[in-house]
């Protein structure tokens, strides 16, 4: 495990110091005895890098295999974490589930599935005007969103790659114990930090914010949504 | 920018703020619409009344007292009609018993 991290950590420090970005990849040790070409591999030397003395008789390259740290063509990733909600904007568990595919050299489409799991309290009542009113807490409600993004990264930072994130959502929202469901329409703007820990793995945590508003029933109408989440979890490079 | 979003932000927040609440003062016709209680409608709560049930004016909120009616229930405190006009037509401010004080205290109430 110890020399794994070790190895982990020369990759990215040499994905950083080498030209890092999407097709950083580790140069072969020159000392190490030139592997028979039947065992050669054939994407040993990223394009844009000199082949090494020590691998010259290498077959040419085909195709660039990602780096540890990139996050690849195409990823999915699942995420745990909090929302914070209140009055009609569920709050709670958040479970996420995120595809992201790769559009240009920074940008990925994110497209997330999230589930949001709060209390049941009722948080409703009519008001002297007959008016519904709801109040509810930051984390009452439930809700699902599909949420498409535009996931921008930046240059990595040590270990760490920092993103932003900006898209928009579309998803269901409920207060069971108020009979109170509603539509929700919701721009999403955050960032987070990924860190590669394993080829093809990284663990990242984001943090995002939720403006937007919802059509709802019980005479409640258009109302705002703003609400905060927080999450954490693993990525995982498909291709 | 900041300023712009804390801006908007602020207005979300401030929007659909209300005098009463499930626990008092909204108007109800059954138990579920409250927290506790719903006076229902009657000349006595036009509207119904989401109230909590008290033995002393501790137990109510700030703004409302306990009152002798109904076994001890929470009204909001008054100083003159126009105090209790928030409630809605037929709502007056009257002298009623203080639930565990042996003294009057003033109250939005229908009759």
């Amino acid at each position: 495990m110890r020399g794994h991290l070790i190895a982990i950590a020369i990759a990215l420090a040499d994905g950083v110091s080498g030209g890092g970005g999407a097709d950083a990849q580790p140069a072969p040790d020159p000392a190490a005895p030139s592997p028979p070409p039947d065992d050669a591999a054939p994407d040993a030397t990223p394009p844009g890098r000199p082949a090494h003395a020590g691998v010259a008789t290498a077959a040419p390259v085909a195709t660039a295999a990602p780096a540890d740290d990139d996050v690849g063509d195409q990823a999915i990733s699942a995420q745990i974490g909090v929302a914070a909600g209140g009055r009609v904007t569920p709050g709670g568990l958040r479970i996420a589930g995120q595809y992201l595919y790769q559009l240009s050299d920074d940008d990925w489409f994110d497209g997330t599935a999230s589930f949001t799991f709060g209390s049941g309290s009722a948080g409703c009542f009519r008001d002297r005007a007959d008016a519904v009113v709801c109040n509810h807490g930051v984390a009452d409600g439930a809700g699902i969103e599909v949420v498409a993004t535009i996931r921008h990264m930046f240059a990595p930072q040590g270990a760490f790659r920092p993103y932003v994130r900006l898209g928009v959502g579309l998803g269901v929202v409920r207060f069971s114990n108020d009979n109170v469901s509603g539509l929700t329409i919701p721009a999403h703007g955050g960032g987070g930090l990924r860190v590669a820990i394993a080829p093809g793995v990284a663990v990242v945590a984001e943090g995002e914010l939720v403006l937007g508003f919802g059509s709802f029933n019980r005479r409640l109408g258009s109302q705002p949504q703003l609400g905060l989440g927080v999450t954490a979890g693993a990525e995982f490079r498909l291709k | 920018m900041r300023s712009a979003i804390l801006a908007i932000v602020g207005a979300l927040a401030a929007c659909q703020t209300s005098d009463v609440s499930r626990s008092v003062g909204a108007r109800c016709d059954v138990m579920d619409e409250c927290d506790q209680r719903c006076l229902t409608p009657s000349t006595a709560y036009p509207g119904g009344f989401c109230t909590l049930t008290c033995a002393d004016r501790t137990a109510c909120p700030d703004g409302t007292t306990c009152v002798t009616r109904e076994g001890g229930v929470c009204l909001f405190t008054c100083a003159s009609e126009s105090d209790c006009e928030f409630l809605g037509e037929n709502w007056h401010c009257l002298s009623l018993d203080l639930q565990g004080g042996g003294i009057q205290v003033k109250a939005c109430a229908g009759t």
